[in-house]
């Protein structure tokens, strides 16, 4: 009784299954070594294909390690295996899967951790995806896409004021290790549980090359928080293989578009493309394609521009989706002039630049405003926002010359030491901590504060405390005002005036 | 390249064809040092992959069909009927692996796999999946 019950979940479970012998084109491993296989045979085999390795005949332990094919030579088929090398001997049989490497896409994905080839790794199950799109594909075209006009709030003062990101632009965040990039991406997903439900943004966060320790902090984080719901993240970690590394960024993507292309807003991050340039090094050096620039393979700068051509703002008649891409790119002793960080910078629409120097004087984030620039700008922030934002860029810019002068004036004439005065107080009010993200009407409010001069008087250590007590008196006493300006994105004349009395009666 | 690869590959066919085993490895022997003499030898491995395809098609296109046991001539005579007409020799092996059923692989390039263990590690994947 038991068996036959057996015998039906078996018969339910594979039907449909196709168990007839058939046709199959095969090849022969010839030799196999760090990650890269030379096949033999396979003469119909395309670009891009997905290969199967396995035993003829296959022992029960035997695995089926799939391999991508890269090289098309006269003799023989390079292909990099997507799982361990180990697995594979000489011999070994190759079979053609008449796939391109495709990944599963869908709601189904989202609160899931999954690897480069969108398998489940987060112990919660399989996924029930029924969509594949292949990882690899064309960026809309100049028609499909309209110009970038809505704010992505990433909750953080320096960037929503000064370096403002919009839906479907490609900000690129730079600066050395261990300086907060990451934290500042982190907090943008985070920041998303701010924005309404309708509107807000799909996260995918690919991890390339990273610890795994630090992918399981930041997911339980993300968790923690309630802001898995709605992220994906989709990881390549250290021990993964470098084809993984390789293959990680374009999954994201091809899982990014489906939502895009059913008129969603998706933000991706890529942390980091540095380390996905190494991987493709590795790969290109091995298949044994000639090295050019630092032992980088000639197409190094098309491997980030078709990825980051995928980002952008569909027209309406595309649904008008948008996908948003931050690039991680780390440097080397803050060196933005070697070979990957100006390949990203020419290719994204700006770049967040992260100094150590200022990381170092305790600034969080560790933002440089004077190097970093949103090419899109204040197309894509909103009316409040840019109303504050202006008086603040300009400040900030008169007290950045002054401040280098300053070290060496003995006597500063009452003007010149107000704007300095106003402008440490602006420095000192965009420092955030970690996990500390503001919506978008608190950060206007404080900001109105500072232009407004309602800081001046402040010492500037009490600015950080002053602040805190500020935001908690206008959730209490200013919550219209905060309602109206979250409403309208905009700031009248009446509301700014509502403002300066709360302010006032603040003080 | 390709031609010079080429006919390098041809040359050993023909001059290997009719050699006795003894005679054949001196020839590969002296085909080794003409490479070397003429600075072609980084050629051997394309040269060795074009000579093993001539060389399996001297005779025909190879089929190769493995069964779990000894197979009968009737079903043999079936298979060598039918892969005639498609330009291939029939060699017969037997590899109990298979449990049961055979398997057939054609010059190299396709297999057709109807052994019950085949079947079995289909049926593992598709459970897998």
């Amino acid at each position: 009784m038991a068996k036959d019950h057996i015998f039906d979940i078996i018969k339910k479970e594979l039907e449909g299954s196709d168990l007839a012998p058939a046709k199959e084109e095969i090849g022969k491993v010839v030799s196999v070594g760090d990650g890269v296989v030379q096949i033999e045979g396979l003469p119909n085999v395309v670009f891009s294909e997905m290969v199967e390795i396995t035993r003829w005949p296959a022992k029960t332990d035997d695995k089926v390690v799939p391999a991508l094919v890269l090289n098309l030579e006269e003799y023989t088929i390079g292909a990099v295996v997507l799982g361990e090398d180990k697995d594979i001997q000489e011999g070994d049989l190759v079979k053609r899967t008449k796939n391109i490497l495709s990944v599963p896409v869908g709601e189904a994905l989202l609160g899931r951790v999954v690897n480069a080839l969108g398998e489940p790794i987060d112990g919660k199950g399989s996924i029930d995806a029924t969509e594949k799109f292949p990882i690899e594909r064309p960026a809309p075209g100049v028609l499909d896409r309209q110009a970038v006009s809505t704010s992505l709030a990433t909750g953080i003062k320096v960037v929503d004021a000064a370096i403002p990101i919009g839906r479907g632009q490609r900000e690129l965040i730079i600066g050395d290790r261990q300086i907060g990039k990451t934290a500042l991406v982190q907090d943008t997903i985070l920041n998303q549980l701010n924005e309404p439900e309708e509107t807000r943004p799909i996260c995918i966060y690919v991890a390339i090359g990273q610890k795994a320790s630090k992918v399981a902090q930041m997911v339980g984080e993300l968790e923690s928080r309630g802001a898995m719901a709605y992220t994906i993240v989709v990881t390549a970690t250290a021990s993964d293989p470098a084809s993984l590394w390789y293959i990680a960024p374009y999954a994201g993507c091809s899982m990014a578009e489906y939502f895009r292309d059913k008129g969603k807003d998706v933000l991706i991050i890529y942390d980091d493309l540095s380390k996905h340039a190494w991987a493709w090094r590795q790969i290109a050096l091995l298949m044994r394609r000639p090295p050019g620039r630092e032992a980088y393979p000639g197409d190094v700068f098309y491997l980030h521009s078709r990825l980051l051509e995928r980002a952008a703002r569909l027209s309406k008649e595309k649904g008008g989706g948008s996908l948003t891409a931050l690039p991680i790119v780390e440097t080397q002793l803050g060196d933005v002039s070697s070979y990957i960080p100006t390949n990203v910078i020419s290719i994204t629409d700006g770049q967040i630049y992260l100094e150590t120097d200022l990381f170092g004087k305790g600034q969080r984030p560790a933002v440089n405003i004077g190097l970093s620039v949103s090419r899109v700008g204040s197309a894509a922030q909103t009316k409040a926002m840019k109303k504050v934002a202006s008086q603040l860029k300009l400040d900030l810019a008169q007290y950045q010359e002054l401040a280098a002068f300053v070290q060496f004036a003995q006597d500063l004439d009452e003007a010149t030491r107000k704007r300095i005065d106003r402008g440490a107080r602006l420095v000192e009010i965009l420092k955030q901590g970690q996990f500390e993200v503001l919506p978008m009407a608190q950060q206007v409010c404080i900001l109105f504060a500072a232009n407004e001069g309602f800081l001046d008087e402040v010492a500037l250590e009490e600015v950080g405390a002053f602040e805190k007590r500020l935001l908690e008196y206008m959730r209490n006493e200013g919550k219209d005002v905060l309602k109206d300006i979250e409403e309208t994105k905009d700031m009248s004349e009446e509301t700014q005036e509502k403002l300066k009395k709360l302010l006032h009666g603040f003080k | 390249m390709a031609k010079k690869t080429s006919l390098y590959a041809r040359a050993l066919v023909e001059s290997l064809k009719d050699a006795s085993a003894n005679e054949q490895k001196k020839r590969i022997m002296r085909f080794k040092n003409l490479l070397k003499k003429r600075g072609d030898l980084r050629l051997l491995s394309a040269i060795l992959g074009e000579f093993s395809k001539l060389w399996g098609k001297r005779d025909g296109k190879i089929a190769k069909v493995i069964s779990a046991q000894k197979s009968s001539a009737s079903f043999l005579d079936l298979v060598k009927k039918t892969l005639k007409k498609e330009g291939y020799v029939i060699k017969d092996e037997v590899h109990e692996d298979l449990i049961g059923g055979a398997a057939v692989f054609l010059s190299n390039e396709y297999l057709i796999d109807n052994s019950i263990k085949g079947k079995l590690h289909k049926l593992r994947l598709l459970m897998k999946a």
